[in-house]
């Protein structure tokens, strides 16, 4: 009795273990999220940001001159212009926009909407910008060339009200909380006090040049070339300082602090990120890869503008124990896996019958164990390389999987979207009209050349012959794929090609083309590439089919009278049809995986003349790092490779 | 002398003309091979005034020149195809081994995802598996293209063992067994002598499989020492280009050779191998 109620017992108990353990596991993951992605795409690279934190929404100024609104993933409004966005100041208010753009203006844009109140033309190179609490007055620092600097002051109605010039470049310009004064940083590493005439008031020393200084969390935050930071209050006293743990010797490009002043971000020109904690330790260095422009405060959280198309949000609370949570979240992993096999088991065990069939398959699994040791290691490496890759492709499909959204909980689903855009993109459609070109002919090639070569050997006297033509036919298949694709790239070469020297030395230079680089030669020389089409392969499945058919058969049709000819059409072609059907499967499904040769010869070009969809997928995971799309495209080929085998396999079928 | 029937006639001219035509094609054929092979050894100023004649000076040191760009990564490459096949027939003789003989639970299971595996095509996942190499820590290493190799690669061994062991007779084995030989001994002094032919064919396959992969180890090595020499020789001929016809097509030559040898020695087997991948596969 009290048996039969310990492995129910132990079934619930693993039960209850599991659901706890899956809520630690997702409260861990949540945690374990560092830095992700904002879903912002502007399509130039990012280099100003502005946050309103009462709204949530989210103003980004590109190199190209693009300024757009973001509340989530949505864009609320967008505004074109010429020249780099350098910095966004959001009014005191929140209903204006302030922004320096490279092109010698600053624009006040209403943020509702995106329309320009105002347009001051500075006639410098505006690089930063600054506002007053009751926003009657904006500053501006300009430069022209490398060293000189302007500081000029503008009313609300974009009048002039001064301009004070300098001679050393300046590095950030932001109003103190009188409304009157400013604070002021330089290259040579000073952080002065000024009034709007440019008197100095007071200094701090840094001791670098400085590269960025930012009002934020009720102070004003500076990172110098060495990689210092601080952050200093209206008396230019130092509340906190800091130095980067930089053992990569990056360039400083931008600094950031959340809204509480607690944490601080310090971006280089590489991409590298460094945060500190409160402590001022050094909590995390990740590479964004690339550079990091500027950034925005939020609770807890600071945004970060990518130089490419990229804004990240780093969840700086997290960042102070994300190893932590990352370790226990893989423990927990594991230990998840371990009850679920604990509590099936225990489940197998509350059942009788199902008890005593385990134990007999596992008996008998136990007395055959050689067998799986030797399979191990083949299943080993079928999951690591063969398996994970191909479940992972199907899944990931239908996401946005990148380079830049890596992780798991970057990337998100996006339904059929990839597929969309093979229709919409446009390349994969060119490359498919040039696949069924490509198919055609090679379905053509395995048909001809090879079937007559084989059936002259079949056909020739003499079994030495025989032995010394097949082997001739195949020895050019020694040569390797690649070079095979080299040389024949030398062949359409256009002035040390053969094709254009023997054009040449008949006489028919007016034939002469730049055969791979001129788009209506293109596809055609890829086609031709291989003549005289002795397909290796084909040519020995169709002799060896020949060679299968009973002489008997065929010394019969030759005393009916039949000549060579009509033996070959009404006999020998009908009795080979099984391995015509395994090349024709064969060529169809190695031509739309091939693309080693059209990689070689043209990489797809010119244009996209030769463009194929395997090649596009090659392209798009090696080399624009679109991992979803290129999987997408994957499991297209693959639904055609099914279809073709499927359709293969029933003919086969059904002749027999 | 004897006057010849009209059908010996017929006979003797229809000899000629399918000779005629098989070496018309021959010709033709091997018309990249001559190209390749007379280019190596022209200097540039010949390739350019002197095209379509013999070399009139032979020029060695495109050789030479070509060897020493090369060399390296033939070594390596050979290193590599070496270390992948041997491992690829061992993987190959046990899986065939344990599917052949043994008869265990889930035997059809796990040989259908054996099978699965051949019918899915590699750039599916071209993609996932760049990613998961990454993951693996084996960007920029040798085996990231070596257990790729042999993942695929076992795949037609299995099927090919397999079906070759189980045409043994299978008494043999119940008799080794009941006197008491050890499973790995059954397989290493019984089996693999018996089934030597198939995995000199597997073998064979293989190498000129190994040999020619081009887009995996162009995707996941970056260091140009540990390269396989099928991406160096495109490397090679975008570096070379003009300025050096002849040392690249020197640099084709000397890459054909490998394969040549190979196929020199085991013309036969390289043969039925090809017909036995397709027919099976």
């Amino acid at each position: 009795m009290k048996k039969k109620i310990l492995w129910p017992a132990a079934a619930a108990l693993f039960l209850v273990l599991g659901i706890a353990a899956f809520c630690t596991k997702a409260f861990c993951e949540s945690r374990s999220e560092g830095i992700e992605s904002a879903d912002i795409t502007t399509g130039d690279m990012n280099q100003s940001l502005a946050y309103d934190r009462m709204r949530g929404v989210m103003y980004v100024g590109t190199h190209g001159g693009v300024l757009s609104a973001w509340q989530d993933d949505k864009e609320l409004w967008k505004t074109k212009t010429e020249g780099a966005y350098r910095k966004l100041v959001l009014g005191a208010g929140g209903d204006r926009l302030y922004a320096a753009n490279e092109s010698n203006h600053v624009y006040v844009f209403r943020t509702s909407d995106g329309e320009l109140l105002l347009d001051i033309d500075v006639q410098r190179k505006a690089v930063g910008v600054a506002v007053n609490a009751d926003e009657s007055k904006i500053a501006v620092i300009t430069n022209t060339g490398s060293s000189k600097s302007n500081l000029m002051i503008f009313s609300a109605d974009g009048t002039e009200l001064a301009n004070t010039p300098y001679t050393l470049s300046l590095r950030g310009a932001e109003y103190c909380e009188d409304g009157d004064t400013l604070m002021l940083a330089n290259k040579r590493g000073d952080v002065e006090h000024v009034t709007e005439s440019g008197e100095v008031l007071a200094s701090y020393g840094a001791n670098y040049e400085i590269i960025q200084m930012k009002a934020c969390a009720g102070g004003y935050w500076a990172v110098a070339k060495d990689g210092s930071w601080f952050g200093l209050d209206e008396n230019l006293e130092c509340i906190r300082k800091g130095k980067i743990d930089n053992t990569v010797k990056a360039k400083i490009s931008s600094i950031g602090v959340d809204t509480g002043g607690e944490y601080v971000a310090v971006g280089t020109e590489e991409g590298y990120l460094f945060v500190m904690d409160p402590g001022g330790r050094q909590i995390y260095m990740a590479d964004m890869k690339m550079k990091i422009t500027d950034s925005a405060s939020d609770e807890g959280r600071i945004f970060l503008a990518g130089y490419g198309d990229a804004v990240f949000c780093t969840h700086a609370k997290n960042l102070q124990n994300i190893e932590l949570y990352q370790k226990l979240d893989s423990i927990l992993r594991t230990a998840l896996r371990v009850i679920a096999a604990a509590f099936l088991i225990c489940v197998i065990g509350s059942v009788p019958k199902l008890k005593a069939a385990s134990l007999r398959l596992l008996k008998q699994m136990w007395k055959q164990r050689m067998a799986y040791v030797m399979l191990i290691p083949t299943f080993v490496l079928l999951y690591l390389f063969s398996y994970r890759g191909i479940f992972t492709a199907l899944t990931r499909a239908f996401t946005d999987w990148s380079v830049k959204k890596g992780s798991v909980a970057e990337f998100n689903f996006i339904g059929l979207d990839n597929f969309r855009t093979m229709l919409t993109e446009g390349y994969f459609l060119i490359g498919l009209k040039n696949l069924l070109l490509l198919l055609a002919a090679n379905i053509v090639k395995t048909l001809t050349v090879p079937m007559a070569i084989a059936w002259m050997l079949f056909n020739i006297a003499g079994a030495r012959r025989k032995y010394v033509h097949r082997f001739l036919f195949v020895l050019p298949m020694v040569v390797p794929g690649v070079v095979t694709a080299l040389v024949w790239q030398k062949i359409y070469d256009p002035s040390i090609g053969l094709l254009n020297q023997i054009l040449g030395a008949v006489g028919l230079t007016s034939m002469q083309r730049v055969w791979l680089g001129d788009s209506s030669t293109a596809m055609g020389a890829v086609i031709f590439m291989g003549f005289p089409f002795v397909g290796a392969m084909a040519l020995l499945v169709y002799y060896g089919g020949l060679l299968n058919i009973g002489n008997d058969v065929i010394e019969s049709a030759l005393i009916d009278g039949g000549t060579k000819w009509d033996i070959f059409w009404k006999v020998q072609l009908p009795m080979i049809r099984p391995q015509i059907s395994i090349m024709m499967t064969l060529t169809v499904l190695g031509a739309m995986q091939e693309f080693n040769s059209i990689f070689i010869l043209t990489s797809g070009g010119p244009g996209t003349a030769t463009y194929v969809p395997a090649l596009e997928l090659y392209l798009n995971a090696a080399q624009y790092g679109r991992y979803g799309y290129a999987s997408a495209l994957g499991v297209v080929l693959l639904v055609f490779t099914m279809a073709v085998t499927l359709v293969s396999n029933k003919l086969t079928k059904e002749r027999e | 002398m004897r006057k010849l029937s009209d059908r010996e006639k017929k006979e003797i001219r229809f000899q000629t003309v399918i000779e005629i035509i098989m070496v018309l094609i021959l010709v033709l054929a091997f018309v990249p091979i001559f190209l390749m092979i007379v280019m190596s050894f022209k200097s540039t100023w010949e390739v350019f005034n002197n095209f379509f004649g013999l070399p009139q000076h032979v020029e060695w040191s495109n050789y030479r020149g070509a060897f020493d760009y090369l060399s390296g990564n033939m070594w390596n490459t050979l290193m590599m195809v070496a270390v992948a096949v041997v491992l690829t027939l061992v993987l190959s003789v046990l899986g065939g081994y344990a599917f052949a003989t043994r008869n265990f639970p889930g035997k059809n299971l796990l040989f259908a995802m054996i099978m699965a595996v051949m019918m899915i095509p590699g750039v599916l996942s071209l993609a996932a598996n760049y990613t998961l190499i990454i993951e693996y820590g084996l960007l920029n290493s040798r085996w990231a293209v070596i257990l790729c190799w042999i993942t695929g690669g076992q795949v037609l061994g299995i099927i090919l063992c397999r079906n070759s062991i189980e045409a043994l007779p299978q008494d043999l084995f119940e008799a080794a067994r009941i006197e008491g030989c050890g499973e790995f001994r059954l397989l290493l002094s019984i089996t693999v002598p018996l089934v030597k032919p198939i995995l000199s064919t597997v073998a064979v396959l293989k190498v000129v499989d190994y040999y020619n992969d081009f887009i995996w180890p162009m995707m996941v090595i970056e260091s140009n020492a540990k390269q396989v020499v099928t991406v160096v020789l495109k490397v090679f001929t975008s570096s070379q280009d003009v300025s050096n016809i002849g040392i690249m097509f020197a640099g084709y030559v000397i890459a054909t050779i490998p394969l040549l040898i190979l196929f020199l020695f085991t013309s036969r087997l390289y043969m039925e191998g090809l017909t036995a991948g397709a027919v099976k596969g």
